[in-house]
């Protein structure tokens, strides 16, 4: 069977498409006025999560590496903005802006330093860099807190009108990840996504065409970062409190199992993946502790489930839920012949 | 006197004590069709890997339109001009045909990240013509009409043509064709042929690897032969042809092996396998269509086929890696189509697969030691089962001498014929009862593939059974007992391997000078 490749033309999209992200868009504003508040904040939370999960499956999909430093980005982003607002009052905006610019900063220079390492070695760099680096949130507790947080991170505000409510916030951040998914999208289906492909599929012939992979490399490894400090800016001013326990490798590690469930094959599969996890997670918050009757959120039951999904996902979803969906289509278009 | 395009100048590479190029000097000039020949493991990929920057030589210059090259990065040679395809296809399988050109092309090579992200108009221009100029490639090499398709699911001619035509995207100066031939059918190369002789009338200078000896005599301007890594001669075709050395190096003398050729099916033989109306599917492609077979006891049978008529497909599924859908296999008397792989090998049924699966960090003495653990019950071996394996290592050292000579080095660092040789041993070392080869000859100079050949031989005569899938239809007839004809996942033909060699259906479609 031959597969044909979709080519990807966003112009071409058909007009039943269409259809259906006009309908998506109006069912998603109008999500936040059917469901309750507890609802609500963690569909932001979910928004949130998904900016990072972007930058994810960007490098891990297209660039074929996995960074486990991407909670530490996050933190970067994060602290960046909290500590920058509560210690010396800078505007949250401001601080979002350079958290950014921090964290694409880090990446740069960390994705220099592991600029030779392939595979599993890099994933080890950045682990261990994301290990660093929460040590430096929790040790440098004149600015961070340490281990028993930062709070009192000012909100955002447009002029006078504060960003207040968990609707608000709600579009606020949902806005912020179409846009994310947008410039993603138009990034990896343009000549560079094509080069970062083909980089991933044979790094010799890539460079044997002129392209200069160390380059590619580095970049995407920038751009997730970047997005991944927005993330982490963004959930500062949400939540007004932080602390290094949200930063850990645990963290990282739950991002990458998003990027996987939800497909590597395509940008929305970061998307889905959020949701499904973030949901399973709320659930399993509910649930666990009228199971075991046990008055703890259930820490321990979520490593176990987490690491029973991974295994799962990896023996029956390889290509995660988009993956599964892409497939069943294929097939359906073989049977229609 | 024309000019030279590339040059090397006392060129010299070495990995640990192996010297891959050894101060090697010679010319490549403009716009002619220069071959590099020699056997396996004479170094001819690493001088090109030393073209291309892959590889540092260690001394000497290499320069390129008098530039002097040898410290650059591989993507910035490319910029220069000079573009390659591999010998082990290095195909982006996850980008389609179409996209797959344009990765080489100028115009998309390094665009601008925050533009990429707006979709600018300068970004969708440069993306049009990088199209064009990826369609106008593909034309040319006859692929227009799966641009669209996943690279992935082209055949392997097919894919050898994407190779050329992602290379030319580049708009390179300098075309280097890494063995552009190997594994193409007769067809196949003749349009590969026909290509690159419009390369040249183009203007374009081309340095090819390749082991079919009669189209390289036939296409080449220049002829430039290696062996150990040292240049031994170079010349036009004639001279190179009539070169003593080169005839000791590569061809071996030309001395025809006389194998005896049976008479007729021997009756006394009783049969160990029989496939009865076999139909076996690789994901949806209905890869065998009723396949009859009869493997006799003792006997060396040849499946022979083109590209994509099922031969792996029918050993694989034999094997007991596909399940076929329809039909039965008996392996004495035994119904085993419904068997798993592990089972099948420790019947007594081994496969040597088409590409080697070699493990590259395991030594030459590791591997074959390995080969004997399938027909062990235990990985506690008892001393005198100990003492049998040594025994039978030895024997096979003496089947093949040179694996003796490189029995502490690393299976990945063998040259493709040694390679072969190690899968054979790694698989005779199970006590096969039936041994099943994939295309030994698949990328090996004529004298290593004679060398295999006359060892299969000798193992038919020590009464092994053989099944024996070759494209390489001459060698495999002269040594076969029997043998089939695969067209399309169906025998055509079958027959005494003589009789086959004079069906001119045979040797119109196999055997013309390969």
């Amino acid at each position: 069977m031959e597969r044909i490749v979709q080519v990807h033309k966003p112009a071409a999209i058909g007009m039943k498409r269409w259809g259906l992200v006009v309908l998506g868009v109006i069912g998603a504003a109008a999500l936040p006025l059917l469901v309750n508040s507890y609802l609500t904040s963690v569909l932001v939370i979910i928004g949130i999560y998904c900016i990072t999960t972007v930058g994810v499956s960007l490098l891990m999909g297209f660039a074929g590496l996995v960074s486990l430093a991407q909670a530490a980005f996050w933190g970067v982003g994060a602290y960046a903005t909290g500590v920058m607002a509560v210690s010396f009052g800078i505007s949250p905006w401001l601080g979002i802006v350079l958290g950014v610019l921090l964290s694409g900063l880090l990446a740069f220079g960390l994705g220099w330093i592991t600029r030779n390492l392939n595979g599993h070695y890099f994933s080890l760099a950045t682990l261990g860099f994301g290990i660093v680096l929460n040590i430096v949130l929790i040790e440098e507790s004149e600015w961070t807190g340490g281990s028993s947080g930062l709070s009192g991170i000012p909100g955002l505000s447009f002029g006078s009108i504060s960003l207040s409510g968990d609707t608000a916030w709600y579009y606020f951040v949902w806005a912020i990840v179409l846009l994310c998914l947008f410039l993603c999208r138009n990034l990896v289906h343009s000549g560079w996504g094509r080069n970062l492909r083909s980089m991933h599929a044979s790094q010799a012939a890539s460079e044997s065409m002129g392209i200069h992979t160390g380059r590619y490399r580095l970049q995407a490894f920038v751009i997730s970062a970047l997005f991944t400090g927005l993330s982490g800016g963004l959930y500062a001013c949400y939540m007004s409190f932080i602390s290094p326990a949200v930063f850990n490798f645990d963290m990282s590690i739950k991002f990458v199992i998003m990027a996987v469930l939800g497909g590597l094959v395509s940008i929305w599969g970061s998307l889905v993946g959020v949701v499904v996890v973030t949901l399973l997670v709320e659930a399993l918050r509910q649930y666990v502790p009228v199971i075991l009757q046990d008055s703890s959120s259930g820490g321990a039951i979520e490593v176990i489930f987490f690491g029973v999904l991974l295994v799962a996902i990896m023996v029956y979803l390889p290509n995660g839920i988009m993956g599964m969906f892409q497939k069943r289509k294929s097939n359906m278009r073989v049977n229609a012949k | 006197m024309t000019e030279a395009l590339l040059e090397f100048q006392d060129v010299t590479k070495s990995f640990g004590g192996v010297i891959a190029v050894n101060n090697n000097t010679f010319q490549v000039e403009k716009g002619k069709v220069v071959a590099l020949i020699g056997p396996n493991g004479a170094g001819k990929t690493s001088t090109f890997n030393c073209i291309t920057g892959m590889y540092t030589p260690d001394a000497g210059e290499v320069r390129y339109n008098g530039e002097k090259i040898n410290h650059l990065k591989p993507h910035k040679i490319a910029k220069l001009g000079i573009a390659r395809t591999f010998q082990n296809l290095q195909i982006f399988t996850n980008l389609s045909v179409l996209e797959n050109v344009m990765v080489a092309a100028k115009e998309t090579r390094k665009p601008n990240v925050l533009s990429s992200m707006l979709r600018l108009p300068g970004i969708r221009a440069d993306e049009e013509r990088a199209r064009k100029l990826a369609l106008d490639m593909l034309e040319l090499v006859g692929l227009t009409d799966r641009a669209q398709v996943l690279a992935n699911d082209l055949s392997f001619g097919e894919q050898r043509l994407l190779e050329v035509a992602r290379a030319l995207a580049l708009r390179p100066k300098l075309l280097l064709l890494d063995e552009p031939l190997s594994g193409l059918s007769r067809e196949e190369v003749n349009g590969m042929v026909a290509l690159i002789q419009k390369l040249k009338k183009d203007g374009l200078t081309i340095f090819l690897i390749e082991h079919d000896l009669s189209t390289v005599m036939e296409i080449s301007d220049h002829i430039i032969v290696l062996d150990f890594g040292s240049k031994i001669a170079e010349g036009k075709p004639d001279e190179v042809r009539s070169n003593e050395r080169v005839i000791e190096a590569y061809l071996g003398r030309d001395v025809k092996k006389q194998y005896e050729v049976p008479e007729s099916k021997r009756e006394d033989r009783e049969p160990i396998l029989t496939l009865k109306d076999i139909h076996t599917y690789r994901s949806t492609i209905h890869a065998l269509k009723g396949v009859d077979l009869q493997i006799d006891k003792g006997s060396l049978v040849a499946v022979i086929g083109a590209n994509g008529a099922g031969k792996s497909t029918l050993l694989g599924t034999i094997a007991g890696q596909y399940s076929p859908k329809q039909g039965t296999i008996f392996f004495e008397n035994k119904a085993m189509e419904k068997l798993p792989a592990e089972i099948v090998s420790r019947m007594g049924i081994n496969l040597v697969p088409e590409r080697r699966g070699m493990f590259a960090e395991l030594t030459v003495e590791e591997s074959i030691r390995l080969g004997a653990y399938p027909r062990l019950d235990s990985l506690l071996i008892p001393a005198n089962e100990k003492r049998r394996i040594e025994e039978e290592m030895e024997q096979m050292y003496q089947l093949f001498p040179r694996l003796k000579e490189r029995r502490r080095q690393l299976a990945g660092t063998l040259s493709g014929g040694e390679q072969q040789m190690l899968a054979i041993v790694r698989g005779l070392m199970a006590h096969p009862r039936v041994l099943l080869l994939d295309e030994p000859s698949l990328g090996l100079a004529p004298l290593i593939v004679e060398e295999i050949f006359d060892r299969l031989y000798q193992l038919k005569q020590s009464d092994m059974t053989i099944i024996l899938v070759e494209q390489n239809a001459k060698a495999a007839l002269q040594i076969a007992d029997y043998a089939y004809v695969l067209e399309n996942g169906r025998i055509k033909l079958e027959g005494l391997p003589q009789h086959l060699l004079q069906d001119s259906r045979i040797r119109d479609a196999y055997l013309s000078s390969h």
